[in-house]
């Protein structure tokens, strides 16, 4: 370890052999301490304990760790290995994209105006030191620009999915286009005529002139197509938040006017000043349409179809076994029992169907033995409500006589009319 | 495709990109809506989109009879339902945390949201009060049912589209910018103001 900060302390030259040692001892070092500086990176910090201060004192001493300063006996990374670590692993930082490129500008004209007078006055190993700083500064501008865009790009194209609240979101977009603002500055900076001249005015400048132009000038164009790019995309999604958010706020503020109106329905269409279109809206018509049997062109295809239609479970057939004649009871004679008065009647009914003359009816039950302790009046009762419902019924016995009411009124003013017989026989 | 888009609008459906993406695409050229709408107005229809044209759909050409008759029917529909959906759509973009949760295309997670609901007893009574709203009884009485009722009965009516059966996850259909237009209407005519104190503090999501 001591041979290494000796080697580190030393400087050595950029290709020199040792220098290559120093940087592969200094990455085994950090390979070394790989889970402290992936704790420290993850979780912001990391506390001295008795098993890592050794590690975390050798890592402080190559800035790799620096006193967290908050907390005591904490330590966190340095800003160098932090930021790198965000960029491989795509790590956005709010607001962090940007640059101070005016500053970056003015430093190149001044390593050109120093390469100058270097070469001016002679100085050879001064020239290369200035060449090799302005080739690095070059390079660092046309990097960090190409980050930066890249980043923003990411940032746009995740709807800035790093921040949660809509006002964070605008905010970002606001800043970002903004930034893209900035970035258009320094790239017509970067492709300032009068700087261009100076690299071109004299062969001494050569050197410059082509780094300045591979890492520069000739990414320009593209980088202006991915600003155009970006910017666009960052006012699209300006205008469509700002929509959306005018969409959910409609939607908010008439769901709390519902919940505080309980009582309110839209009223019926006529009562608007106006209908709107969409208020025309069709509900749908239903659709069917048939096959016609009767077009050959389509009978191939129909019977295609119906062989595609899986057949039916053919159900079993029962087979029933042959039965055997059972033969019925004798059947059951059922004795029906008429009262004195009902087969009278049926009598009654009988020898007038048999009669061309009138059959008196007073009489014929009269006759009859039966019926010596009723009162003729009921018995005549009897027969006119059989006839009546008999009638009705579209009865044999009935339907083929003449039957005839033998009345006479008792008294014209009462509406009742007396039946003292009925007379009836054969229909002619 | 002309016959699919068209019996597909006159069974009274809505098209976009997320029920019928090539069915939008097509309707989006200028000349192919003007071919579908000439032959829609031949049966007294014609062919209508909404204001970002997210959704295309069918109305009454003929505005004196059977147009009035479906503006009727439409506003008494929205007296039954207006309060249901609007609930929905809050309570989505509340879980959502999202304004941009009821955009066409935006996704409805059922396991997702649950989850979020039942950790806020404030969701969790929202849900309710939907389920209530919209008559969704849950028979084993959780509120995951009652969820899943209630998002079953807004993609039966077109305003949801199931994307993965498996998973449940749901996508807004272009039918909500339709919605947005009625509610924009009644707001404007009923004078119902746009309060909305919770904009600048509530969270959103990615």
């Amino acid at each position: 370890m001591n041979e290494l900060i000796e080697a580190t302390g030393k400087g050595g030259t950029r290709t020199g052999n040792q220098s290559h040692d120093d940087i592969v001892a200094y990455i085994e070092m950090l390979y070394k301490d790989r889970h402290l500086i992936a704790d420290a990176y993850c979780g912001g910090t990391v506390g001295l304990t008795e098993q890592n201060q050794k590690s975390v004192r050798r890592l402080q001493q190559f800035r790799v760790m620096r006193p967290d300063g908050m907390r005591e006996e904490s330590f966190r990374l340095g800003s160098t290995l932090s930021k790198h670590l965000d960029e491989v692993f795509q790590r956005f930082r709010n607001y962090t994209v940007s640059s101070n490129f005016a500053d970056q500008i003015y430093r190149l004209s001044t390593l050109v105006e120093e390469f100058s007078k270097a070469r001016d006055e002679g100085r050879t190993d001064d020239q290369e030191i200035y060449l090799s700083d302005f080739d690095a500064a070059v390079f660092e501008m046309s990097e960090e620009v190409d980050g930066l865009l890249m980043r923003v790009r990411m940032l746009t194209d995740n709807n800035f999915a790093n921040v949660q609240t809509y006002k964070e979101k605008l905010r970002q977009n606001d800043y970002y286009l903004s930034l893209m603002k900035k970035i258009d500055d320094t790239l017509t900076a970067l492709q300032n005529r009068d700087f261009l001249d100076v690299l071109e005015s004299s062969l001494a400048f050569e050197p410059l002139n082509t780094v300045y132009y591979r890492h520069i000038v000739d990414r320009l164009s593209g980088w202006r197509a991915i600003l155009l790019d970006i910017t666009s995309v960052l006012k699209a999604f300006l205008d469509k938040e700002r929509k959306i958010g005018q969409v959910a706020k409609r939607i908010r503020s008439m769901g709390l006017f519902l919940q505080k109106n309980p009582g309110y329905q839209p009223r019926d269409a006529e009562e608007y000043p106006y209908i709107p279109d969409w208020a025309y809206l069709s509900s749908g018509i239903a659709i069917t349409a048939s096959p016609d049997l009767s077009r050959d062109e389509i009978s191939e295809g129909l019977i295609d179809t119906a062989r595609t239609i899986p057949s039916l479970n053919a159900v079993p057939r029962k087979v029933r076994s042959v039965g055997v004649l059972i033969e019925d009871d004798a059947v059951e004679v059922v004795e029906i029992k008429v009262t004195p008065v009902e087969a009278a009647i049926i009598n009654y009914l009988k020898a007038a169907n048999d009669s061309e003359k009138p059959v008196s009816a007073r009489e014929f039950l009269a006759s009859t033995p039966a019926l010596a302790t009723i009162d003729p009046k009921i018995t005549l009762l009897c027969l006119m409500s059989t006839i009546d419902s008999r009638k009705n019924a579209g009865a044999p016995l009935i339907d083929g006589l003449t039957i005839t009411r033998m009345t006479e009124p008792e008294d014209v003013r009462s509406g009742n009319v007396l039946v003292w017989d009925i007379s009836a026989c054969k229909r002619a | 495709m002309f016959n699919r888009i068209v019996t597909q609008l006159i069974s009274g459906k809505f098209i976009c990109k997320v029920s019928f993406h090539d069915g939008h695409t097509y309707l989006s050229d200028a000349d192919n809506f003007a071919k579908v709408d000439a032959y829609l107005r031949q049966i007294d229809l014609r062919l209508a989109k909404t204001g970002s044209e997210m959704a295309f759909f069918v109305t009454h050409a003929d505005l004196d009879d059977q147009g009035k008759k479906a503006a009727k029917a439409l506003f008494v529909d929205l007296k039954n339902n207006l309060r249901p959906l609007i609930s929905f759509l809050d309570l989505v973009m509340r879980t959502a945390r999202d304004d941009n949760a009821i955009s066409p295309g935006e996704k409805v997670e059922t396991n997702k949201m649950m989850n979020i609901i039942a950790q806020n007893p404030s969701l969790t009574e929202a849900l309710r009060m939907v389920a209530n709203q919209t008559k969704s009884i849950a028979v084993d009485g959780s509120d995951r049912q009652r969820l899943e009722r209630i998002l079953k009965k807004f993609k039966n009516e077109g305003y949801l589209e199931e994307v993965n059966k498996e998973e449940e996850i749901f996508q807004f259909t272009g039918k909500v910018e339709y919605v947005q237009e009625v509610i924009g209407f009644l707001m404007q005519h009923d004078q119902i103001s746009q309060e909305d104190e919770a904009f600048d503090a509530r969270k959103v999501s990615a």
